[in-house]
């Protein structure tokens, strides 16, 4: 995974496969609020009629999750880390149909 | 004449009645036949992909936070896939009618088996696209999208993402 110019090693295990960690530089997060579309929560109600994936909102938070992953990325990169360890997801429902997705992981320097 | 105005008489009162009945029905009707029909054939989709993936050599999959054998590992990355999940009309009224009575629930059952089922089918799919070998430390997370009883909002959506650390050997 890229962040910028740094390559960074991102892994939800406690060490990195394969590699040491030499320091750890604290907790790296990152977080973003979406709120659904209107136009494709009407498509997500006829499509709710029938049940199934709801595929907009797949694609929705997918986008989400990546943003959120990034900004953790870029938090971790501006300490000078080259990983993120033990990364976790977390969502919250806020005031109607507005999504929070929250990544956080430990920031290290690994070899 | 008399055989006549009653035939009409039974045709207005079959429409009289029969319009309303499947305005009211029609909708949960259709959720009813076509949804379980569309979810049985998305299921019998999931199957044969799983057949491919996972029947014709192991499951890459585990959720133990360090690999089994001690090859060497090259490289790993973090990777997720996820899938939103909404059960049809019809199986909310029958979990609304089930949850008066309480015990178990048959009509979420399936559908929610298929979505994390799916979820993890994808992970597969992605990681061998990737050219990794293995995941470990498989967490699947659930979160409801929706929708807070005081609000008009009718779409019951829940999200299913399964992340772990895809990895490849030397």
């Amino acid at each position: 995974m890229t962040q910028g110019q740094v390559q960074l090693v991102v892994s939800n295990t406690e060490t990195i496969p394969g590699m040491t960690i030499v320091q750890s530089l604290g907790l790296a997060t990152g977080s973003t609020v979406r709120a659904k579309h209107i136009g494709k929560d009407i498509l997500a109600g006829f499509k709710n009629i029938i049940g199934g994936e709801l595929k907009a909102y797949t694609e929705l938070l997918s986008e989400a999750r990546n943003e959120a992953l990034n900004r953790m990325l870029a938090d971790a990169a501006a300490r000078g880390a080259n990983g993120v360890v033990n990364v976790r997801f977390a969502t919250s429902s806020v005031a109607g149909g507005a999504a929070e997705l929250f990544a956080y992981g430990t920031a290290v320097v690994v070899q | 004449m008399a055989e006549v105005a009653n035939g009409e008489d039974v045709l207005g009162l079959i429409l009289a009645i029969g319009i309303p009945v499947l305005l009211t029905f029609g909708p949960i009707a259709f959720s009813a036949i076509y949804g379980s029909y569309y979810q049985k054939s998305k299921m019998r989709k999931l199957l044969e992909r799983e057949k491919g993936v996972g029947g014709s050599f192991k499951d890459p999959i585990s959720n133990l936070s360090t690999p089994v054998n001690d090859q060497k590992i090259m490289n790993s990355s973090l990777m997720w896939e996820s899938v939103v999940i909404g059960p049809s009309w019809w199986q909310m009224l029958l979990g609304w009618i089930g949850s008066i009575f309480g015990g178990r629930l048959n009509a979420f059952t399936d559908t929610y088996d298929w979505a994390r089922r799916e979820a993890l089918q994808r992970l597969r799919e992605k990681v061998i696209a990737s050219n990794f070998d293995d995941v470990i430390n498989l967490r699947i997370e659930t979160s409801m999208m929706s929708s807070s009883n005081k609000s008009k909002d009718k779409t019951a959506a829940m999200e299913i993402v399964a992340y772990g650390t895809a990895i490849k050997y030397e």
